[in-house]
């Protein structure tokens, strides 16, 4: 046993008598293996309850990183040597009670999975990468020979800096995906944020999961990871829930047993999905909608709730903009600025490090028969048309009304194919029964009309007053995080779907800069995960001199690697967990055992590349120092967050148990309030919309999707819409070839509905081809009376060379929406029909 | 054929069925090695081939102990002349049906166990039991008959040996049927009419396979051409096979009269569904071997009557195979769900369309490991024939 | 002191059947590969996660299957060695590798598909060294095996292995002959159904609806 396993274990034994466990197995008895007395061994051991040691076995805890968003605390059990098992570990972990106000031992944030309890096949995966390896055949021909890590370092390094003298610092690029959220090892701002700043790289953004933020921070204001809302332990207190986009049951599998604690607690569960999924099949209503076309459907309940008169007046007033008076002629409000009070800096937003604007808006003050500052109005008028200093004006709300009057249920129903009566009763459910909680997935974003979709469910929260209170969500807690430090970030960004671009322009937004000649990815795998994959794999990656890929398996993308980097697993390196995902608490990551083969940690590859491009300095401290400099922020210091507390305590709350999400009703926006109306409105990268589209991201606006939508001329040659659903037995591609999963999961299928299968007289079980312009897919076709016709459903992740032919990830296009600058996944036509067997 | 042709004959046909029982033997020895992988049988259908061999050879045993013994115990005219190779042609195949049991399981090398540990709960124990006796019995009854011919013993203690050995035939197919009639989880089995149609089936397929043998031989000249006695036997085997049928039949009204339940649909399956083929055969099958058995003019043509016979046993094995893949061919719970183990062979997963096919169909492996088997019993009774006077006493 | 009859009930209106109850069977005991002793099965359309019924009158639920321990066991009754008995003290019905003959007359016996599995070959694993647990019988070719309610987590007071990792909090373990336990109070509590109750095991399994 090595140096570090001693003194982890040194920790480990002083860990081990807080856990009050008994020392050692008392009475075990006399283990008779295979000594061919046919008894079955009685096996005597007295533990105390939980998770304990057994014989020689260590147990260290770390948390599992990847973005399921579980984030689930891990006992990883060490016995030989070996990880051989993992199990659920307290969550908090015990040593925290000491700090909590209520030590009482809470386990509902107890939680694993089945991908968690697969890590000892993932960690002695035969397919492993081992060493460092440079590319021996063309890139994508998965030829490979074995080099030294001084030879891959040096010649990385030779490479970037070759890049960088004849293009510019910043046509390095790094790129990282949602593999890993650890701060030395992970993508989240740490080690790697460091080096892109060292190296003064231009960090290449994932482009996804965002669609809707443009849409919710117009209502709302800026929040880091977009969702602010309860804890979800409080929906238990919700009694009407509605589900939208979302597979909760196998892509958020933590969050079910509260919903189904409020179910019991007499709570109404309405899902909002296309495909009757595994959450309709609990839900007590599911409402199939055709795909894309959500904002209507909204619009539509808005209008009902207005017309009426069932919306929350009191709310409206008090904390949304609808009192507000807007300019007939240019739409912009009337604020005091516009009345000769020139408007103030206020005090800094601590999330964008930026100070606030004071310039109040104007409200038609009743009973002053005037218009005042909204501070000062004592009855401020909800509707009406009104004249100041010659300027016509109308308030807010009376535009929205307008927004909507023209989509009645009736009328919308040739939009939504939603029946009216059905419209109706959701509608007025999310008005009246209170309160009311919406639980938010990605589907409905996953379209270029994601953020209308965002503005326009931010906009019925602020029309019923549904937020601020205990039972109630705008969201889901994906990202519930603030141990991020922004600071640690490359120099510049460029969204993935803009290299293009870039690359036909020389230009991003207009604004030219150096070309992205040399790539450095870790923690994703784009090849499979970014839109339209030939498009990367024929078009823009011959146009890369260098591509280096840090990962542990030969996924898609380390195959079209100049050099892949073995990394270390998870549990082969301490870390630090700067977020909770889907639960509340940040989290110390144990290391249980030594790097495997030549595998090193992302961060000690960090300082060697660093060190090696003659940065050395930015890498000079330890491990432990970069961890500090990465994890120790002002905001971290405010929540007594530092390395050695959660490292001393395993697990550390970042949020007061119970948070309610802006339960002082005080909103990020400019006026602190819902601005449902939002006469400046800002794309995903916080730049001014076009002034051409303003007017149309004003207000809640209906927009058809992008591709796929029945009035698309596409849709002729392409008639089924082509949506991926969250793998149950991987996270995107991570686990794809763990092979206890694959006995659950052994190939690609499409679910059909029979109807469609049957017009293009496809049976069960049959290979098909899903094509479409941009590629194909081959797999097994599932016939499923859950997918609704004209939709074609696939779980994601599956690399190529699973496929009997092509791949899932050529379909989608890597067309995107000006304001959401989002991979829109969902937003794809495609046809399937039996597979002739041709590759 | 002369006397030189038959003993050329024979040693080459002892020569064949040798090479083809060690050939069997290897495989046997194989299977234990590589393991029962290499059969179709998984978790879904844990018994195949093997297993409808073993009934099938059960039935074939008993059949011909029968013939040999009803006539002497009840005081019928019997079938003296072909009496003794009948009881050694039931020995040969009890000893097959005993291996097959043996080839089928996982650790023979533990079938001590069976006797250290035995559970007489069990309907195999009872099976376990009833074979070996079965098959000292029959012994014992063949060597008494020599020695009666020999003078020594008496025709009292034949008849008591033949008694015995009577109930001890009838013992056996009760048994072996109920350790599929009585399992309560496979519906397809699960009734009471199970061991009067194994007896009926061993009546059927024991007379018939006994009738061939002994037209085979009569052929080749080692009996005398006994056209009175063939006819009997011939006649006393469609009604066998009449009385099966009609067995079937009570079985099939009971089960469809609802027209509704498992039963039903099984019934359903067997009229029209994947057992449709074997079902047929063997019920036309059998009305078409009855009808020439027992037409007097057919009944005289030996090759009618030789057909007839292996139409007869034909139909009985696809009883047998459809019995088995009857049990597991309808699991009683149908959710969907991944593989319970490896289910089917690699080869793909044929098993998802249970309506549209068979959950369990033997391998090549398991084929030609039953070939071997089945050469052993051919070699027993070539060997028996050879050197066992076995011929009808002067 | 008084017989256990130890048991599950399980929850199928939290099931979600997330397959993490089979996974934590498959890990804890170090089953060979192909192997599962604990299932996920979908009650429903014809695949995995489909539902019954045609679009959008769809239905679907899950049910995950183990040996129910039954009370009047099919399998016990026939094996001939006794290698698979029912233990007195708390009903386990156990399987005994030694004394196995791989006759796989128990899997014929026992109604509930799947439930029992063989080893049709040498055990294959993917990992070279035993996961799960370090007292977990080791698996033999050519015998049949099935879930024994985790005997080695009883022996050291654990609830078995697929207990507590249910992300739905759908599955509960104890014992039925205890009035006051968590599964009898709920019995007394939710409607429930036994899998194939006609079949006369009486299985110590629930499902609440
Ligand atoms: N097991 C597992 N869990 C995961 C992940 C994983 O890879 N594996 N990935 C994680 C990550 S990174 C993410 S971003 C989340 C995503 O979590 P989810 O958004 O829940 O993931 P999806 O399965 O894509 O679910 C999208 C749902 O939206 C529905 N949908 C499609 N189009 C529309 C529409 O127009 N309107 C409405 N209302 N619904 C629509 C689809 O039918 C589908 O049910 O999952 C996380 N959890
Ligand atoms: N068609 C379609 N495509 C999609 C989506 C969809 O719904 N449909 N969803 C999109 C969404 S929401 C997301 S979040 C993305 C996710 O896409 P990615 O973020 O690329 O996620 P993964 O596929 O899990 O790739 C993660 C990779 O990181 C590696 N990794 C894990 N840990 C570490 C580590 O510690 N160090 C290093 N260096 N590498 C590590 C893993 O081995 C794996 O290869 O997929 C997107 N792609
Ligand atoms: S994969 Fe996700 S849900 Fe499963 S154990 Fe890891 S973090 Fe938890
Ligand atoms: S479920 Fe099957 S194996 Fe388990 S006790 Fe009952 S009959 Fe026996
Ligand atoms: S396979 Fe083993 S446990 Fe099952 S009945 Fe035969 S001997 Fe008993
Ligand atoms: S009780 Fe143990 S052996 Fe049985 S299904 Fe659960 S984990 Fe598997
Ligand atoms: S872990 Fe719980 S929710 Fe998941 S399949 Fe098992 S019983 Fe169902
Ligand atoms: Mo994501």
């Amino acid at each position: 046993m090595n140096e570090t396993q001693q003194h982890s274990r040194g920790r480990q034994a002083s860990r081990r008598t807080f856990l009050k466990t008994s020392a050692a197995a008392t009475g075990a008895a006399a283990l008779a293996f295979g000594t061919g007395k046919p008894i079955i061994h009685a096996l005597a051991a007295d533990y105390a309850a939980g998770q304990v040691p057994d014989r020689e076995e260590k147990i260290f805890q770390a948390p599992c990183y990847n973005n399921c968003f579980g984030h689930c605390r891990l006992n990883v059990h060490v016995r030989d040597g070996k990880v051989v098992k993992t199990s659920r570990a307290p969550l908090p972990d015990p040593r925290y009670a000491a700090l909590d106000d209520d030590p009482t031992v809470d386990d509902s944030y107890y939680r694993i999975c089945l991908r968690g309890l697969s890590h000892p096949q993932r960690i002695y995966s035969p397919t492993r990468l081992k060493y460092p390896m440079k590319r021996a055949g063309a890139r994508g021909e998965n030829k490979w020979q074995r080099i030294s890590w001084e030879e891959a370092i040096n010649t990385t390094a030779e490479k970037f800096t070759a890049v960088q003298r004849q293009y510019g610092k910043t046509a390095l690029g790094i790129h990282h995906g949602s593999g890993n959220f650890g701060t030395l090892n992970g993508s989240m701002p740490g080690s790697l944020g460091l080096l892109e700043k060292t190296l003064g790289a231009t960090n290449i953004d994932l482009a996804l999961d965002a669609g809707y933020i443009p849409g919710i921070n117009r209502v709302c204001g800026f929040y880091p990871g977009a969702w602010n809302t309860n804890e979800i332990a409080d929906i238990v207190n919700s009694r009407n829930i509605y589900v939208w986009g979302h597979n909760m049951t196998v892509s958020a599998i933590h969050q079910w047993h509260f919903v189904a604690d409020a179910m019991e607690n007499g709570a109404k569960l309405t899902v909002f999905d296309p495909n009757f999924t595994g959450i309709a099949a609990k839900a007590h209503r599911h409402v199939s909608m055709r795909p894309g076309t959500d904002t209507a459907l909204i619009m539509s309940m808005i209008q009902v709730i207005l017309a009426e008169k069932i919306y929350d007046q009191d709310f409206l007033l008090a904390h949304t903009c609808a009192p507000f008076l807007v300019r007939e002629s240019d739409g912009m409000y009337l604020r005091m600025s516009d009345m000769g009070v020139p408007a103030k800096e206020g005090p800094i937003f601590i999330y964008t490090g930026k100070h606030t604007v004071i310039d109040p808006n104007l409200v038609w003050d009743t009973e002053k028969n005037k218009a005042v500052p909204v501070d000062e109005a004592t009855a401020p008028a909800l509707e009406g048309s009104f004249e100041v200093r010659g300027v016509k004006v109308r308030t807010a709300f009376d535009l929205l009304r307008d927004q909507v009057a023209s989509f009645d249920p009736e009328t919308s129903k040739s939009i939504t194919d939603v029946a009216p009566d059905v419209v109706r009763a959701v509608a007025r459910d999310f008005a009246k029964i209170k309160p009311s909680a919406s639980l938010i997935g990605m589907g409905n974003q996953a379209y270029d009309n994601g953020p209308v979709w965002g503005h326009a469910i931010a906009t019925l929260h602020a029309v019923t007053g549904q937020i601020g209170k205990s039972g109630h969500a705008l969201g889901n807690p994906w990202f519930m995080y603030l141990g991020i430090n922004f600071g640690m970030a490359a120099p510049e960004a460029i969204a993935c779907i803009e290299l293009p671009e870039l690359l036909e322009t020389g230009k991003v937004k207009g604004k030219v800069r150096p070309p992205i000649k040399a790539l450095l990815i870790s923690q994703g795998n784009p090849i499979t995960a970014w839109v339209d994959q030939n498009y990367w794999v024929k078009t823009y990656w011959p146009t890369l001199d260098f591509v280096v890929v840090v990962d542990d398996q030969m996924t898609d993308t380390a195959q079209m690697a100049d050099i892949v980097l073995p990394k270390s697993h998870w549990f082969e390196h301490e870390d630090i967990l700067p977020l909770g995902g889907t639960h509340p608490f940040i989290q110390h990551g144990d290391k249980a055992i030594e790097p495997l083969y030549e595998s090193r940690p992302d961060v000690d590859i960090h300082r060697l590349l660093a060190t090696k491009m003659g940065f050395g300095e930015s890498y000079a401290g330890s491990n432990e120092d970069i961890l500090k400099q990465c994890f120790e922020t002002p905001l971290t210091a405010g929540y007594g967050l530092t390395v050695e507390n959660v490292r001393k305590y395993g697990t550390l709350r970042f949020q007061n148990k119970g948070y309610i999400a802006w339960n002082d009703l005080k909103f990020n926006t400019q006026s602190g309030r819902m601005e449902f109306y939002c006469d400046k409105p800002v794309d995903q990268a916080g730049a001014p919309v076009a002034p051409e589209r303003t007017k149309g991201q004003r207000l809640p606006t209906w927009e058809q999707p992008r591709e796929a939508s029945v009035d698309n001329p596409l849709f002729k040659k392409y008639p089924l819409v082509l949506n991926s659903e969250r793998p149950r037995f991987r996270v995107h591609t991570q686990w794809f070839n763990t092979e206890w999963l694959r006995e659950l999961d052994p190939e690609p299928i499409i679910r059909l509905n029979p109807g469609d299968a049957a017009k293009r007289n496809i049976a069960h079980g049959d290979y098909v081809e899903i094509y479409n312009d941009r590629g194909h897919a081959v797999a097994k076709a599932v016939l499923s009376g859950g997918v609704r016709p004209g939709v074609m459903v696939y779980p994601k992740g599956w690399q190529r060379y699973q496929h009997k032919a092509g791949s899932f990830s050529e379909l989608d296009s890597r067309a995107f929406d000006s304001v959401g600058i989002n991979q829109s996944f969902f937003d794809v036509l495609a046809e399937v029909r039996k597979w002739n067997g041709q590759v | 054929m002369n006397k030189i042709e038959i003993k050329t004959g024979s040693q080459k046909l002892i020569a064949a069925t040798a090479f083809l029982t060690v050939i069997g033997f290897s495989l046997w020895v194989y299977q234990i090695v590589r393991g029962l992988f290499v059969s179709d049988m998984r978790n879904l259908s844990p018994w195949g081939l093997y297993i409808t061999m073993f009934m099938f050879f059960v039935g074939l045993s008993a059949g011909g102990l029968i013939i040999a013994t009803v006539p002497r115990v009840f005081g019928l005219k019997g079938f003296k002349p072909v009496s003794k190779i009948a009881v050694y042609l039931a020995i040969c195949c009890t000893v097959l049906a005993g291996l097959f049991i043996v080839v089928d399981l996982g650790r023979p090398e533990r079938m001590w166990h069976l006797l250290a540990y035995s559970n007489l709960g069990s309907p195999l124990m009872w099976d376990v039991l009833v074979i070996p006796t079965y098959l000292i019995v029959s012994t014992v009854y063949l060597w008494a008959t020599l020695r009666a011919e020999k003078g020594k013993g008496s025709e009292a203690s034949l008849k008591m040996l033949s008694t015995v050995a009577l109930i001890t035939a009838i013992l056996v197919h009760s048994v072996t049927a109920w350790i599929f009639g009585l399992q309560i989880g496979r519906p397809f089995w699960h009734t009471s009419l199970l061991a009067p149609m194994f007896i009926s089936s061993a009546l059927v397929s024991g007379l018939a396979l006994t009738l061939f043998v002994v037209l085979i031989l009569q052929k080749v000249g080692y009996l005398q051409r006994d056209p009175e006695s063939k006819c009997r036997m011939a006649s006393l085997l469609g009604l066998f096979v009449l009385v099966d049928l009609f067995l079937l039949f009570c079985e099939l009204i009971t089960a469809a009269y609802p027209l509704g339940g498992t039963e039903f649909q099984v019934v359903k399956t067997m009229l029209t569904g994947i057992f449709a083929p074997m079902f047929w055969i063997e019920v036309l099958g059998g009305l078409l071997a009855a009808f020439l058995l027992l037409n007097t003019g057919t009944q005289k043509d030996n090759r009618l009557v030789g057909g007839a016979s292996l139409l007869a046993i034909l139909g009985i094995f696809f009883k047998r195979y459809q019995l088995l893949l009857g049990g597991f061919q309808f699991p009683n719970l149908t959710h969907f769900s991944i593989t319970t183990g490896p289910v089917a062979p690699d080869a793909g997963t044929w098993w998802r369309g249970l309506q549209g096919s068979f959950i369990y169909f033997p391998s090549i492996f398991e084929w030609s490991l039953t070939i071997g088997v089945v050469s052993m019993g051919a070699l027993l009774l070539t060997l028996g024939l050879k050197y066992l006077p076995l011929k009808p006493a002067k | 002191m008084a017989n256990k009859r130890l048991g599950m009930v399980i929850d199928t209106k939290r099931c979600i059947g997330c397959h993490t109850c089979a996974m934590a069977c498959k890990v804890e005991n170090n089953l060979p590969d192909k192997n599962w002793w604990n299932r996920t099965l979908t009650v429903g359309g014809k695949e995995m996660d489909t539902p019954s019924g045609t679009f959008p009158n769809a239905s679907m639920s899950y049910i995950t299957l183990a040996c129910q321990h039954c009370e009047n066991p099919a399998c016990t009754k026939v094996c001939p060695v006794g290698a698979t008995y029912k233990r007195e003290a708390d009903g386990v019905v156990m399987q005994d590798y030694d004394k196995c003959i791989g006759c796989r007359y128990c899997m014929v016996a026992c109604p509930y598909t799947g439930v029992r599995v063989f080893n049709w070959e040498k055990p294959k694993y993917q990992v070279d060294f035993a996961v799960g647990d370090a007292n977990v019988t080791p698996h033999q070719k050519h015998t049949v095996e099935k879930c024994m309610l985790c005997t080695h987590r009883l022996a050291k007071g654990l609830q078995p292995a697929c207990i507590e990792v249910c992300t739905a909090r759908a599955r509960h373990f104890g014992d039925f002959n205890d009035p006051n336990s968590k599964v009898s109070q709920l019995l007394l509590k939710r409607s429930h159904f036994q899998l194939l109750p006609d079949k006369e095991t009486n299985p110590t399994v629930y499902f609440l609806t």
